[in-house]
């Protein structure tokens, strides 16, 4: 327990506001409480230690010790491997209970292995690229999640095969040109799998749960696109893909396991809306609309043609979706999830009605817009109704750089947008103040 | 239970010694069995974040004419050497199979393909793949490797000046002996 805290309890019972018992309470609380959190920053800081050592040994061997001869280097090359698998061993035999501990080896393996392999790939002047090394970690480093049950090697799991899929699967972003499908990475990420779903099975879920959460979202968002049919017909397919996702994140941000979490470990809720409003917000421009139009009349000859990635999402994300609009209440219905169906009708039947979609999109925006407003406003969170205010401000600032919309308008639309802040804020302070009043009498 | 991971941890050790055991074994064997060629080369820009700085190289001997359309990029292609009369390595073959009764041939990559065109002739029936060796990065000291690039990039575009990768080449695997500049390793070399 902090000094602080100790000096407010001794006043609070001198000023006869708490009795010794209540205070002598609160003490015993705060001295329960303080080991689990100590434990927590132990741990945290092995980690930090195992990473830094780890990445120190990594750039040690990067300087190249060709002087040293081929026999010292491949000395030096497995005695960090041999270190850190001792430790981890040792870990295993003697530590079994300490999560620490075997965080800490695993990690510390986990970098070790890149290490003796780099150091070989310079003795023998190995030019397999980047992509097959990082690729080689992986399938090295996999057992560690499992035999030691190690978080921190999952995570780094997921960023180095994230590394992995944009090296091999990425040309340029958005590139038409079709390079190497990396099936290496779904199958990491099905590897991965059963040690996430043990982390969602504990009570509460830790920070792993969350950090996983995080890099999860995030890896399939970054990679998506290398799996998307590369195809000029199908470039509308693209969004309607990424649409899909962020929304069926919104849906996965609805599941009792993940809604009860702060705002800060529900990525999911983070990235699909900013994702969602992104995606609307380039759409609500002429210029991709225009393309749309010109890319169908020129490819009409050609059929029609469907990018099986984007369809499967579709169908994945309707089937979401139904599952869970059947668990929850007609009026609780989250107008935001809805997004993929409203973009990708919009993408496939106005294709020749550009100006119909630009329409739709910026209704649809307006829409969000107001929902977050009302609801902002029934949970009295400044936050929400801000966010719904920014959205329109989006609106409004996109549409002064469009040339095509009279000044007049634009003006008007900038007023609103003001207006709209300064009233709506008004009223939720008002509200709070006369709530307070009432509590108070 | 404690049993099994045990038995796992040690399967796991294993392997991850057994890996770069492999890697050094492959490339022992090309060292010890196979035969030494010259490439003659052409330098580019040098960086890996793991195994460090290096002298990128490319080939000068890195196309090869072949009456077959359908090689794609990434493909595997097997090259036949030879030594030509000035002492540098030749490609006498190229296919999808390796080359029969003889060790010296390397299992590279088809960067691109393309019909062949020299000059005016043009032909369609004939056509130039480009070849990705896999070998292509010299690995060296921090300090040393920058200048060594630029030392090795400027001699490498005056032809008056000797530069050459030592390869040593054995059933489908090439391993860089030296890299070699006016008959001297470039580890020796001083500007």
């Amino acid at each position: 327990m902090s000094q602080r805290l100790f000096k407010d309890l001794n006043e609070l019972v001198d000023a006869n506001i708490i009795s010794a018992e209540t205070a002598s309470q609160i003490d015993a609380y705060y001295q329960r409480k303080s080991p689990a959190s100590s434990n927590r920053l132990t741990a945290t800081l092995s980690v930090l230690g195992a990473l830094l050592a780890g990445a120190g040994i990594l750039l040690i061997v990067g300087h190249n010790w060709e002087r040293l001869g081929k026999g010292v280097q491949t000395i030096l090359a497995f005695t960090p491997l041999a270190i850190a698998q001792a430790f981890c061993l040792f870990a295993l035999l003697h530590r079994n209970d300490s999560q620490t501990w075997k965080e800490a080896t695993a990690l510390f393996l986990s970098l070790a292995i890149p290490s003796c392999i780099a150091l070989i790939g310079q003795i023998y002047q190995v030019s397999g690229g980047l992509d097959s090394f990082l690729l080689t970690w992986v399938a090295l480093c996999l057992p560690i999640v499992y035999i030691m049950r190690s978080s921190s090697v999952s995570l780094l799991l997921i960023g180095l095969i994230t590394w992995y899929a944009c090296l091999t699967g990425y040309n340029a972003p958005f590139s038409y040109r079709q390079l190497i499908i990396p099936y290496w990475y779904p199958a990491t990420i099905l590897l991965l799998a059963p040690h996430y779903f043990r982390l969602a099975r504990q009570s509460p879920p830790g920070n792993a749960f969350h950090l996983h959460n995080w890099l999860f979202a995030a890896s399939f968002a970054i990679t998506l696109g290398i799996f998307m049919e590369k195809d000029d017909r199908l470039f509308e397919w693209l969004f309607i893909g990424y649409t899909c996702l962020f929304g069926i994140y919104l849906l996965i941000a609805r599941l009792p396991l993940i809604k009860q979490q702060k705002l800060s470990a529900n990525p999911f809720i983070l990235i699909g809306t900013g994702g969602i409003l992104v995606i609307f917000l380039t759409w609500s421009f002429n210029w991709l609309w225009i393309e749309l139009a010109s890319n169908n009349q020129h490819n009409q000859d050609e059929g029609f043609a469907v990018s099986i990635t984007g369809l499967s999402l579709l169908l994945a994300w309707a089937y979401a979706y139904a599952r869970s609009a059947r668990k929850l209440p007609l009026t609780t219905w989250d107008i935001p999830s809805l997004s993929p169906l409203v973009f990708a009708a919009g993408v496939l039947l106005l294709k020749n009605n550009p100006i119909i979609g630009i329409l739709l999109c910026n209704a649809w925006l307006l829409l969000l817009s107001v929902y977050y407003i009302r609801m902002g406003a029934i949970k009295d969170h400044l936050g929400i109704l801000n966010f719904g205010l920014a959205i329109f401000a989006s609106i409004a600032i996109l549409r002064f750089f469009d040339s095509n919309m009279p000044f007049i308008w634009r003006g008007l639309i900038f007023l609103a947008t003001g207006a709209g802040f300064f009233i709506a804020n008004n009223l939720i302070l008002r509200k709070r103040k006369r709530m307070a009043k009432n509590a108070g009498v | 239970m404690k049993k099994y991971l045990i038995i796992g941890f040690a399967a796991m050790a294993l392997v991850q010694w057994m890996v770069p055991g492999k890697m050094i074994l492959d490339r022992e064997i090309i060292l010890n069995k196979g035969t030494a060629y010259k490439f003659r080369t052409q330098p580019v820009d040098p960086y890996h974040p793991f195994q460090g700085r290096y002298v990128a190289l490319s080939f000068a001997e890195n196309q090869f004419d072949v009456y077959n359309k359908n090689y794609r990029t990434g493909q595997d292609i097997f090259i036949g050497l030879r030594t030509d009369d000035s002492g540098y390595a030749r490609i006498y073959t190229a296919g999808l199979k390796a080359p029969a009764g003889t060790n010296d041939y390397i299992k590279a990559k088809i960067d691109y393909a393309t019909p062949y065109s020299r000059g005016a002739t043009v032909s369609d029936s004939l056509f130039t793949i480009y070849i990705r060796y896999p070998f292509s990065e010299y690995y060296m000291e921090e300090f040393k490797a920058p200048q060594a690039e630029q030392a090795y990039r400027e001699l490498t575009t005056d032809s008056a000046h000797n530069t050459y990768a030592l390869v040593k080449i054995y059933k489908g695997g090439g391993v860089i002996q030296d890299l070699v500049i006016n008959d001297k390793p470039i580890r020796e070399w001083t500007p």
